[in-house]
């Protein structure tokens, strides 16, 4: 349908230019996992949100599950603190360059309203603290003085509490310069009255009205910390020397000695305390604090209740820890105007900020478990090595999914609701949500399974490879809750960040899920391949090994690269979910670099550096293999690029030396300086700094060459059925590229389902196409008579795509790094082509296909048609049509620099991507017009005290519009209207990467043309 | 396979030229139309169907009748030369590549040698000169192409490899170039060639030198691409390498630069007859071989010997 906007020629009609607006549009979206590198944290106990802050200057406010607002700096610098202006839905932020910003969450996005910057060097902001009345902001610096700003001008107030005016009152013997102003706390109930605390140990409650400080402490400890007791008429503070100390507002002393938890021997700052009342008695939390000898390595935050008594022990760096109060049920919450602290409410969870993940605590239970995190969950628990999309997983098989996840986590996790649930969300009700599945592969030989299909990415279910293979220590370690250490302190390992993987070939290459089969295939580093199959039943049983020799005809092939793993014998019990039932090992056991699965004929093909092997998983047979490797070149030299390599150390090195000549130099210079008769000429100078100059970067200009030691890297493997024979029949085919532009087309014979079990898949070599241009092959896909991919296996069995339309000849794409290439089948004969690197210098990384769709206004039909997306190693996605190859949309994606992004990037069937913004964190981002996954959230109208009146009441109005529409959270394949005005912008982002719809007419070159008449 | 009637009888017809081949020993009287379009490969096709040089390397020779000099035929305009000049009849002499003098020492009339030194020298053993091969054994290497529509400061050199193994032997670097521009002297971020790889195509084509400014990639202006990137498209060209230079020696008289940065830039339009593609395009021909033992029911594309050529 819709044949006649298929542009003939190169110029777009008018018609297919405005199509292209209504269905291509580049957005960033969503943002999933853990904020690389947070600096801050922060929460507001009355809107009940949270807010992070970061080393690259991003913003985020998180609620419930699917209120997400993101903002960032214009400036990345790191976020040094972050408080909320309770229950504004503002936030204000402290960077690394003393400035102050003002955030606030408009709509659906949290955008920077005012900024402020302080100079000086003794304006160095190193507290903050919002007065209840919500008017100022009281900072506190390193110089000793409070500067107040006003939050509703964002401006400095003339009124300052100096400290030269505190000290006024402070008791002669006092006379140490008190330093930094380390805390500011307000009195409860006593908005007038606030605690100063300063470095060296100095305690002021200083009354605001009239100037003058009402009590004066002294301890002879550097101070770290202060916390007012609920009961407001008493404080603790938290020192230098791992001790803290309570304070009685009617006494000069500590009420009783300084308590060093981990003493006597010298112990670590406490950098923060906290001390609230949980069932009538304190309970109280502090991190770090250990004994220098012992814990140095160690991070901790150290609950203690009663009897009870755990420093729960966190892989990486505690950031900041908050406690969050339970839901005062009385009132509304917009009702609830909550004091800080003074609530009737009870402690209710245990909030840790790590480097590298997010915990919360349960304090209302007894063991004091875990809450499974619904967000910001660590996807680098382990390092990701591999991601795919999975999309039409059937409603049986994502209930048993969660079902079998749920069982693998009982233990650890309390079972209580998610604590923190401020926002609204604008959902529910209607359409079922999608259920799309990401699955990411480890270094540590898991694969994790996250529901994709939200706002939120959330952990289902993971999957183990090292459970069938022996090793020093492959156990698993799961965090056992009654596994308190008896030794003193009480450590509990907490969190599920952990970086060490036991052995580097576990590490996952590839990973294939057939969602209709739920066959799931696991590549790895030591060329194993694991087929598993989902169960609802506890299976005990040997997982049949398979080897199979690559290079079986090549004589005096030697290895020279890390051994196979060695298989675990004897019975595996697996519990239910995936399950094993057959293990292939490729000899030799270099990484699997490409993997497919093809469930309806029961066949697994994997490639490595040195070939491929097709494998029958049902029968457990090894079916073919195909050595690849140039039979002149035996080397073995494995799967490390040696040659890269080498120059990489060669590069390190000479910019090694370089730096050294530069510092030598500068040495020299200084010291001709300094002697007398010599004054450094301007001219010496630089001929000294032209050696640097005299060799820059320079990239030899050479074509590739015909034999390379990675040649023979299988890049690409694909099953069809297709013509490939002749013209009349369709065969069970298989394709394979490699990195040298050579593809390997193979017939295979699957017996009829009657004799599968019994008869033997056969595979024969057909047809070997050299692409001239010799570079390396990325995908392959074959189209059928209508110009659509072909479905995935048994998706025609299941009814979930149509026949393949095979009355019109088939053809082939054939994406390698510098062209795609379209042949017809099975003629192999070129049809038409797009040469990307000859034009724009760039490659490609990435192929995919898309469904776009979107409606006519005017006529009210729905137009589809399906794209090739395209992803550059200088991070563009592009749209292209198909078959005619013509550019449809050209963004700037992914910075060409960040190359972990770019090469991880996965594109899903509804034109959106993944890709990893940081280690820890995935960058959503939308190519279709229509469709995209954005958080579609607000905050209730926060109550009074919001000067900006004018401009909330405009997006008032936008919010209620909005939640007349009916939709699922996330799934926003709504209007196209409503879907730009909900429209997530990161300020800088944005203006980074451009965005253009291509109207195609800058892209015509002569090329193009004669491709175009030639393919006629 | 010819298109040229051939009148065998030799009878004298004003428009057919009358020719006379000889190979080793053998005589073979035909006639030729006196075609002005007349092509070498057809005349070369007869030759070798009448002597019956199927497997035998040869070369085509012949007498030029005003100064009986042995002259060349190899491509179109020596042919129609030759015929143009064949008076009464073409007297054509086929030798067996490498075996002609001509080939080594040179066609045409050989300067008589000073009578004296013919004398005295006694040797009559000539010097050895350096052999040179035929213009037909010549392969093209290098060109400067499109200068009519290049400016003048500039020079559009092709390269071409055609699966020599020779390197083309050059690499680039990023630089500053200085502009003209209505708002004075600018910098300008550019690419430059660093250095030529001694031996190597660049080098020996003269035609690039160190310093040199690319402007364009077959056709593709490099403004505002990074090094990398203009080097992936030169690679990704690199059997048929155009690239448009700004010669060092000439920077300094720069003029104002036209237009805008568009793709493809001004420079470059209506040159693109230098780089052919498209469906036959023959630098870009991929191999295929068919090894399914079925037989190919596509006849088009049937081959003896398994190779499709497409």
């Amino acid at each position: 349908m819709f044949k006649f906007i298929k542009a003939k020629g190169p110029h777009p009609s008018a018609e297919r230019q405005k199509l292209q607006k209504d269905l291509f549009c580049y957005r960033r979206t969503l943002q999933h996992g853990f904020p690389h590198k947070p600096t801050a944290l922060a929460w507001d106990p009355s809107l009940r949100l949270l807010c992070i802050g970061t080393a690259t200057g991003a913003v985020k406010v998180f609620g419930r599950p699917g209120v997400e607002f993101y903002g960032q700096h214009q400036n990345p610098i790191p976020v040094t603190q972050v408080v909320f202006l309770p229950n504004q839905g503002r936030v204000v932020t402290l960077c690394d360059d003393n400035s102050l910003h003002l955030w606030e969450v408009n709509k659906s996005s949290l955008v920077e309203v005012k900024c402020q910057a302080l100079e000086g060097k003794l304006k160095k902001i190193s507290t903050m603290c919002v007065e209840t009345a919500g008017k100022h902001l009281l900072l506190g610096t390193e110089g000793g003085n409070i500067y107040l700003l006003d939050l509703s001008s964002f401006t400095m107030t003339p009124d300052i509490i100096y400290q030269d005016v505190v000290m006024q009152n402070v008791p002669q013997d006092y006379k140490l310069n008190p330093g930094a102003v380390e805390s500011i706390i307000e009195q409860p109930e006593h908005p007038n009255h606030i605690l100063i605390g300063y470095n060296r140990g100095l305690i002021v409650l200083w009354n605001r009205d009239d100037n003058t400080s009402v009590k004066t402490f002294v301890s002879n400890q550097q101070l770290e910390s202060l916390c007012w007791h609920e009961d407001g008429k008493s404080f603790t503070s938290s020192h230098n020397d791992g001790s803290y100390m309570a304070w009685d507002l009617d006494e000069n002393k500590p009420s009783n000695e300084p308590v060093t938890t981990y003493g006597p021997f010298a112990c670590r700052a406490i950098p923060k305390i906290v001390r609230r009342e949980l069932n009538g008695k304190p309970l109280i939390v502090f991190s770090g604090g250990l004994p220098r000898s012992s814990g140095s390595d160690k991070y901790t935050v150290s609950v203690i209740h009663d009897e009870q008594h755990v420093a729960f022990d966190f892989t990486s760096k505690v950031i900041d820890f908050l406690v969050i109060d339970s839901k005062t049920e009385e009132f509304d919450d917009e009702e609830n105007t909550v004091t800080n602290g003074t609530s009737n409410s009870e402690p209710d969870a245990l909030v840790v900020l790590a480097e590298e993940e997010l915990v919360l605590i349960d304090l209302q239970c007894k063991e004091w478990k875990m809450i499974n995190l619904p967000y910001l969950v660590s996807l680098h628990a382990s390092a990701v090595t591999c991601s795919q999309h999975v999309s039409g997983v059937s409603e049986e098989l994502w209930e048993q999914l969660k079902e079998a996840g749920k069982a693998q986590t009982n233990n650890i996790y309390s079972n209580r609701s998610w604590p923190i649930d401020g926002g609204r969300l604008l959902c529910s009700k209607g359409s079922t949500p999608r259920r799309e599945l990401l699955l990411t592969g480890h270094e540590d030989g898991t694969i994790r399974f996250w529901d994709a299909g939200g706002v939120t990415l959330t952990p289902i279910y993971k999957f183990s490879t090292a459970v069938f293979f022996t090793g020093d220590e492959l156990e698993e370690a799961v965090p056992d809750p009654e596994d308190v250490d008896e030794d003193w302190p009480p450590f509990r390992k907490i969190g599920v960040f952990d970086p060490y993987s036991d052995d580097p070939r576990l590490a996952v290459k590839k990973v294939v899920l057939c969602p209709l089969s739920g066959t799931l295939v696991v590549a790895g580093t030591a060329g194993h391949v694991v087929v598993s199959k989902f169960d609802t039943e506890v299976l005990d049983g040997e997982v049949k090994v398979t080897t199979m020799n690559i290079v079986s005809d090549r004589d005096g092939f030697i290895w020279k690269g890390h051994n196979q793993l060695a298989p675990k014998q004897g019975e595996i019990h697996q519990t239910r979910g995936f399950q094993a039932s057959s293990v292939l090992q490729l000899h030799p056991p270099a990484a699997v670099t490409a993997c497919v699965l093809q469930a309806d004929w029961g066949l697994v093909a994997a490639g490595t550096a040195h070939g491929l092997a097709l494998f029958d998983y049902i029968k457990n047979k090894p079916v073919m293999v195909k050595c690849t490797l140039n039979p002149n070149d035996l080397t073995g030299s494995g799967d490390t690029p040696i040659s890269r390599r080498k120059s990489f150390k060669k590069s390190l090195r000479e910019s090694f030396r370089r730096l050294r000549k530069g510092r030598s130099q500068r040495r020299a210079n200084t010291e001709t300086a300094t002697t007398p008769n010599s004054p450094p000429s301007r001219k010496t100078d630089d001929g000294q700094f032209s050696p640097l100059e005299a060799k820059p970067i320079e990239r030899q200009v050479e074509a590739r060459p015909v034999d390379d030691s990675m040649s023979s890297f299988v890049r690409c493997l694909y099953f069809a059925r297709t013509f490939l024979v002749n013209a009349q029949n369709t065969n069970p085919t298989l394709w394979a590229g490699t990195n040298n532009g050579t593809v390997y087309t193979f017939t295979i014979t699957v017996p009829s389902a009657s004799k599968r079990e019994t008869d033997d898949v056969t595979c024969h070599i057909a047809k070997e196409i050299q692409l001239k241009h010799r570079a390396p092959v990325i995908a392959i896909a074959v189209l059928d008579g209508s110009n659509r991919p072909l479905p995935e296996p048994l998706e025609v069995e299941k009814g979930v795509a149509p026949l393949p339309d095979t009355t019109q000849p088939h053809r082939v794409i054939i994406a390698s790094e510098e062209q795609f290439k379209i042949f017809t089948l099975p003629a192999v004969k070129a049809f038409c082509k797009f040469k990307l690197t000859a034009q724009d210098g760039a490659r490609v990384r990435r192929m995919a296909f898309a469904t776009f769709t979107c409606k006519n206004p005017d006529t009210d039909a729905t137009h589809s048609e399906i794209d090739l997306l395209c992803l550059t190693n200088i991070g563009d996605c592009l749209v292209f049509s198909i078959p005619d190859l013509k550019r449809q949309l050209n963004a700037a994606a992914i910075k060409r620099e960040d190359i972990n992004g770019i090469s991880s990037l996965v594109f899903t069937k509804s034109a959106e991507a993944l890709y990893l913004h940081s280690s820890s964190e995935l960058q959503r981002l939308s190519l279709s017009a229509t469709s995209a996954t954005t958080a579609r959230c607000y905050l209730p109208q926060p109550v009074g005290e919001n000067e900006d009146a004018t401009s909330d009441a405009g997006s008032e109005g936008e919010r209620q519009e909005n939640q007349s529409e009916v939709l699922v959270n996330g799934n926003a394949e709504g209007t196209v209207d409503a879907d730009k005005t909900e429209e997530v912008r990161e300020n800088d982002e944005e203006t980074l990467h451009n965005v253009t719809v291509s109207s195609s007419v800058g892209d015509i070159t002569i090329d193009s043309v004669k491709d175009y008449l030639g393919s006629d | 396979m010819s298109k040229n009637k051939i009148d065998i009888k030799g009878s004298v017809i004003h428009n057919k030229i009358e020719v006379k081949s000889k190979f080793d020993a053998e005589f073979r009287r035909f006639s030729v139309e006196r075609d002005p379009q007349a092509k070498f490969e057809e005349f070369r096709a007869l030759l070798e169907r009448l002597h019956r040089l199927r497997d035998i390397a040869f070369l085509v020779s012949y007498i030029d009748p005003s100064d009986q000099d042995l002259l060349p035929i190899n491509n179109d305009d020596n042919l129609r030369r030759a015929l143009v000049n064949a008076k009464p009849l073409l007297r054509v002499i086929i030798q067996r590549k490498g075996d002609s003098l001509e080939e080594l020492n040179g066609y045409g009339t050989i300067k008589p040698r000073n009578l004296i030194s013919s004398i005295l020298g006694g040797t009559p053993g000539r010097t050895k000169t350096l052999a040179i091969s035929n213009p037909h054994d010549f392969r093209q290497v290098s060109s400067i192409i499109d200068v009519d529509i290049v400016p003048e400061t500039c020079r559009r050199v092709r390269l071409l490899k055609h699966g020599s193994d020779k390197p083309l032997g050059f690499y680039i670097r990023d630089g500053t170039s200085v502009r003209v521009t209505q708002s004075g002297l600018e910098k300008i971020p550019g690419i430059f060639i660093s250095r030529l790889v001694p031996g190597g195509l660049a080098e020996s084509t003269g035609l690039l030198a160190v310093n040199d400014e690319v402007l364009e990639v077959n056709g593709i202006e490099v403004a505002g691409k990074t090094l990398d990137q203009v080097t992936d498209m030169m690679v990704a060209n690199s059997s048929n390498l155009i690239i448009t230079v700004k010669p060092a020696n000439q920077r300094t008289v720069a003029p104002v630069r036209r237009g805008s940065f568009s793709r493809n830039s001004q420079v470059s339009s209506g040159s693109h007859q230098s780089h052919t593609t498209g469906g036959s395009d023959p630098d870009d021909q991929d191999e295929i071989v068919d090894l399914t033992a079925a037989p190919n029911l596509n006849e088009s594309h049937s081959s003896e010997d398994g190779i499709l050529h497409l």
